[in-house]
């Protein structure tokens, strides 16, 4: 499987992800702002999705619903501030408990044949804002992967 | 102290190149502040005042027990980061995983 690469730099407060796709660039631009498709990805299965709306154009709003067991039913949304398809795509992000901390998304599809790197780039306006982040992302990761433990312990 | 306080202060502490600088020293093993001082070209108070974060934060201590007090990486605070940062690494990587599936799907539909 390809690798995700993550980097978190100690001079700028942004998380850098990088990950390659056996796909070709216009899939994986269809599968990360459709909302049908992107409701089958985004969240891990432990985490029920209510809602995907995505008004794909400059100033729309996208906005995933969710139920979570820390934050009940909650929400992540924003605004697209570029959209240059399939290769370009720049969003605010907002997860509604921390409305205060609004980070940009710039994507960055690369086609290399019938492949394509995801260049990542979320960018938060403080260093504690993005260390809160990475922070909340470990939480909901150790759940899923205790979910996923205990699945996999009740199949044995 | 919270274990993500706690990691805000060792993020904030490594924020710093020369702290970078530091902990990379200290990697290689113990050194007073007068060691650390020398190839850093700063003035020991400006190092004694890095090495006070880098305390705080827990990434190093220094024996209150020996006068030279030498400074020693604590390797445990750096490894809570790494752990950290895997986790939330994994989060995507699960993500991505399931976007493969998606992609697998809509090539076969594609063809």
């Amino acid at each position: 499987m390809n690798e995700t690469k993550l980097t978190v730099p100690t001079d700028r407060p942004v998380i850098l992800i990088e990950r390659w796709f056996d796909a070709p660039r216009h899939l994986v631009w269809k599968a990360t702002t459709t909302p049908d498709l992107v409701k089958r990805w985004y969240m891990p299965a432990c985490v029920e999705m209510l809602s995907c709306e995505i008004d794909l154009r400059v100033g729309g709003a996208w906005r995933i619903g969710i139920r979570s067991p820390e934050f009940g039913a909650t929400a992540m949304y924003g605004e697209f501030r570029t959209i240059e398809a399939p290769e370009r795509m720049v969003r605010t992000y907002i997860f509604q408990p921390f409305p205060e901390a609004v980070a940009i998304e710039t994507s960055v599809l690369v086609a290399e044949g019938a492949r394509t790197k995801l260049e990542l780039e979320i960018a938060h306006g403080s260093f504690a804002a993005r260390d809160g982040h990475v922070g909340s992302g470990m939480e909901a990761g150790m759940r899923q992967a205790h979910d996923q433990l205990e699945a996999v312990a009740r199949a044995l | 102290m919270k274990a993500s306080a706690r990691l805000d202060a060792t993020f904030a502490a490594l924020a710093d190149p020369t702290r970078r600088a530091i902990i990379a020293r200290l990697a290689s093993g113990d050194a007073t502040v007068m060691d650390l001082a020398k190839p850093f070209d700063l003035a020991q108070p400006t190092i004694s005042k890095h090495l006070k974060v880098l305390e705080r934060a827990g990434l190093i201590s220094r024996r209150r027990d020996a006068t030279r007090r030498p400074c020693h990486l604590e390797a445990t605070a750096l490894g809570e980061v790494t752990t950290y940062l895997e986790r939330y690494r994994r989060l995507w990587d699960a993500r991505f995983a399931r976007l493969d599936t998606v992609l697998a799907e809509l090539k076969e539909n594609d063809r």
